[in-house]
């Protein structure tokens, strides 16, 4: 990988930080809306663009940018997610010495939400935790990113029969998640 | 416990609480960190091959192979050793028998 950088210590290429001009926001508020950590969500956004960088001179304008930066986007999140899986169930010592239960129980509180929906919103990223993978995403991309089903088949590759199932899925899990928070807060 | 009445009301309100939401926006030094990022990685393949090796799980691996080799090595010398020694003390034997003659002492 070769970004070609001048004397100002910036992309040769104008394109390239016009791309993330106009992506960074999209690409950072999926991240931090799946992975619910800031942090984290920084640092897959730079692993997106770079691999945006990387592959821009080979893209081909098939699927559209919007399409190509959501399934890299997904798809670098999905790698953190079970990268961070496989931590905590190698990390036995990390299991007998810290304090896991601590870890889960952090609340994540999105930095765009309304004053008056804070609580509401904290509670459903708390559900939402407890969602599979691809529901999560689906939900994420639909409800918070305001996608169409169909954007959402094309991203996941999926049939927009399966894009509703599992949107349908998702909401009934949420609200059986949300029941149980409701009767035991 | 609260009322279950209302829980319908609660749950829709907690569902479309993203609604009307702004993006999050990342940190102003996004670009630099990404070009950054971007120049650490290796490109060519031997780059590639350090890149690899300095990661310590393949080094560790390795430094095991390495050490297990060795142990091997020096076991499988070990019984080579002995054999040797053996066939030594045999050959030392038949050249005293041969030279001084032992079985035939009388003058």
């Amino acid at each position: 990988m070769n970004i070609e950088i001048n004397a100002t210590g910036r992309s040769a290429d104008p394109s390239l930080e016009t791309v993330m001009e106009n992506w960074k926001d999209m690409v950072f508020n999926t991240a931090l809306s799946i992975v619910q950590h800031k942090e984290d969500a920084e640092d897959i956004t730079q692993d997106v663009f770079v691999q945006i960088f990387q592959q821009w001179a080979i893209f081909r304008k098939e699927s559209g940018i919007k399409t190509w930066i959501y399934r890299i986007t997904v798809n670098k999140c999905l790698d953190h997610i079970r990268k961070k899986k496989r931590q905590k169930s190698g990390g036995l010592l990390k299991r007998i010495f810290g304090n896991t239960a601590e870890e889960e129980t952090i609340e994540f509180e999105h930095p765009g939400v309304l004053a008056e929906k804070k609580e509401q919103s904290v509670q459903l990223f708390k559900a939402l935790q407890a969602l599979p993978e691809s529901q999560k995403i689906v939900f994420v991309l639909h409800k918070i990113e305001g996608l169409n089903q169909g954007e959402i088949a094309d991203i996941l590759g999926i049939t927009r029969m399966a894009v509703e199932s599992k949107i349908k899925r998702a909401k009934n899990n949420l609200f059986e998640k949300l029941k149980l928070m409701y009767e035991r807060p | 416990m609260k009322d279950h009445e209302s829980f319908p009301v609660w749950a829709d309100g907690v569902y479309n609480s993203m609604e009307n939401a702004a993006r999050a926006t990342p940190s102003p030094f996004l670009l630099t960190q990404v070009l950054q990022k971007s120049q650490g990685r290796p490109s060519g393949t031997w780059e590639m091959i350090t890149y690899w090796l300095t990661k310590p799980a393949v080094a560790f691996s390795i430094l095991f192979l390495v050490v297990a080799l060795n142990v091997l090595l020096i076991a499988g010398n070990g019984n080579m050793q002995l054999k040797i020694t053996d066939n030594n003390n045999d050959f030392f034997t038949t050249s005293i028998t041969s030279v001084y003659d032992v079985d035939n002492i009388t003058p």
